[in-house]
């Protein structure tokens, strides 16, 4: 089945790159463009199938990048008053990805210099959008670097340097992990092709991941009617306990 | 086997979840505690986020002292009117809580005060709750029975006005002590994010002098009316609960609830003192430790997640 997938997929990718070869150096395409989240779901690893000319006289290097919904999130560090550990000091982000994975043939500092792979949106450092009362924190830069930190013990930032493999001819696969705890809403799949360490050509694809099935309904009802959820909640701890109770006195009389 | 929740937006195994609910349902049928301040730190362990494995914790809490309330009634172990009463007093001391928290928050010292008295009040109790239950068994080795529990007919719940019959555990005294003790729980316990059953043991004990076999039954039964409320606000308020997860936590926990039960009706009296000392020292230990060693991970960060 899964190689039926890729198998159509490589003609898909086949037909159009040699007939636009001449204009569009680079073509890819999401394996599976929604990512269903079921009471089963652990995670799930996005492929990029693709395809790009390589010169014989320079050196060229794909970098894909899978990018989760931004939402604001905060980050704070725990402080020490008077010899005791209480409260913390918080910095805000207006907009931060939720997931962000970078995969590549070889380590990323080793394809192009740090500013230029920070200003195409290839590190996610450079991508968290601080907000406006938080600007000016001076904790900043420390809790900056802790929340990419947090986030990649998370599993939810990823930088796989060996997480794109060249094919035969000009064609290309990249995989993607993405862990459980990413969350549903609309994923942007981005290859960049470098030329000698310049960018040089790049296309966008988008997944959606959602939740389908019983855990869609579960998060509907309790986005759309939080009472009922809540009493639902109740009900079922008052029953259970009131079952098990019974089921007690009836098999294990003391 | 991995079960992934969908409010929490992560995967939990599910055979970890219901064992955790039985270790602390058994607590709480032991003690009369509703389990939430092992609970809710064991969750956040895992990765679930706060909010949420508060309400998973009071959920489970609710269960669980259905459970073992039960098992009480049959028994006769519950003064309904003193817990109703205690009840009362905890559901209104939770919403002054909620406010008088927003208030210390504002103050910044305030907090640490409240955390370090929170401290104090729980080794002393924790303390005095084992030494005075070893002092007993002790005497009971040496003289054979045990000295009758004290009951003072003349200290200030006798004395204060509004006095009410509690049959059950043949006292006449005032309702402001057992109203204001519920009170006090709910206030602490919306300020610390605990149930609070394990303060409210010890007053039961020494401020009302309620018998012994009541004590266990009635704190469940403050427990009970605590956790369902808990559980619907921390639902309707931040969209807290998840049912797969305290589903799970809750199928656990209502047998485990019926086994503490039956180990707690083999306790005596003393033992059980002792063994509820114990707790509550270990919960002021870990508490005084939060506070004085470097924590686990300096720092602390919101969840990813949130949607469809």
């Amino acid at each position: 089945m899964r190689a039926l997938h890729i198998l159509m997929s490589f003609f898909a990718l086949l037909v159009p790159s040699t007939v636009q070869a001449q204009t569009e150096q680079v073509s890819a395409a999401v394996i599976d463009e929604a990512v269903l989240v079921t009471s089963s779901f652990t995670g799930a690893k996005v492929t990029v199938f693709g395809s790009v000319r390589r010169s014989a006289s320079s050196r060229t290097d794909i970098i894909v990048t899978v990018r989760g919904p931004d939402r604001p999130a905060w980050i704070g560090k725990r402080k020490r008053t008077a010899g005791l550990w209480i409260g913390e000091d918080r910095i805000y982000f207006a907009a931060a990805p939720t997931f962000f994975g970078v995969a590549s043939a070889r380590p990323l500092e080793t394809i192009a210099p740090k500013d230029t792979l920070s200003l195409y949106g290839l590190i996610a450092r450079g991508q968290l959008d601080i907000a406006q009362k938080s600007a000016r924190s001076p904790l900043r830069q420390e809790l900056e670097a802790a929340f990419v930190a947090e986030r990649q013990r998370e599993k939810l930032y990823v930088e796989d340097p060996n997480g794109v493999r060249l094919l035969k001819g000009d064609l290309f696969r990249a995989d993607v992990q993405m862990p459980d705890r990413t969350p549903p809403g609309l994923y942007t799949a981005k290859v960049m092709v470098f030329r000698n360490g310049r960018p040089f050509q790049s296309t966008l694809s988008t997944l959606v991941v959602s939740k389908v099935g019983a855990e869609r309904a579960i998060f509907e009802f309790a986005r759309d009617h939080a009472a009922l959820h809540g009493l639902l909640g109740v009900a079922i701890a008052l029953i259970a306990g009131f079952t098990a109770s019974s089921l007690f006195r009836r098999f294990a009389p003391v | 086997m991995q079960v992934y929740l969908p409010i929490a937006e992560m995967a939990v195994s599910p055979w970890l979840m219901v064992g955790l609910g039985l270790i602390v349902g058994c607590l709480s049928g032991i003690f009369g505690v509703g389990g939430g301040f092992l609970m809710t730190p064991l969750l956040m362990l895992i990765g679930i986020p706060a909010p949420m494995a508060v309400a998973a914790g009071a959920n489970l809490a609710a269960a669980s002292s259905t459970s073992s309330l039960l098992g009480q009634f049959e028994r006769r172990g519950v003064d309904l009117r003193m817990g109703l009463v205690i009840s009362l007093g905890g559901v209104l001391g939770v919403g002054l809580g909620a406010v008088l928290f927003g208030w210390l928050k504002t103050l910044g010292v305030a907090e640490a005060t409240v955390r370090i008295a929170y401290v104090l009040l729980l080794g002393t109790l924790g303390s005095s709750l084992i030494w005075e239950s070893v002092r007993a068994i002790l005497r009971a080795k040496n003289k054979g029975p045990a000295a009758l529990h004290k009951r003072s007919h003349d200290d200030f719940p006798h004395r204060l006005p509004l006095k009410v019959k509690f049959p059950r555990s043949k006292l006449y005294i005032s309702i402001i002590p057992p109203f204001l003790i519920g009170l006090g729980v709910g206030i602490l316990s919306a300020i610390m994010g605990v149930g609070g059953g394990f303060i409210l043991i010890p007053a039961l004990i020494y401020i009302i002098h309620m018998p012994p076999s009541l004590v266990v039954g009635t704190s469940t039964l403050q427990v009970l009316v605590t956790s369902c409320a808990t559980t619907f606000l921390q639902s309707v308020a931040n969209g807290g609960l998840d049912i797969v997860l305290s589903g799970l936590l809750i199928v656990g926990g209502v047998f485990g609830a019926q086994i503490g039960v039956i180990i707690g009706r083999k306790l005596k009296g003393e033992q059980l003192r002792a063994l509820l000392g114990a707790l509550v020292l270990i919960v002021a230990l870990r508490l005084a430790a939060d506070l004085t060693f470097s924590p686990v991970s300096l720092f602390d960060t919101s969840s990813p997640g949130g949607g469809l």
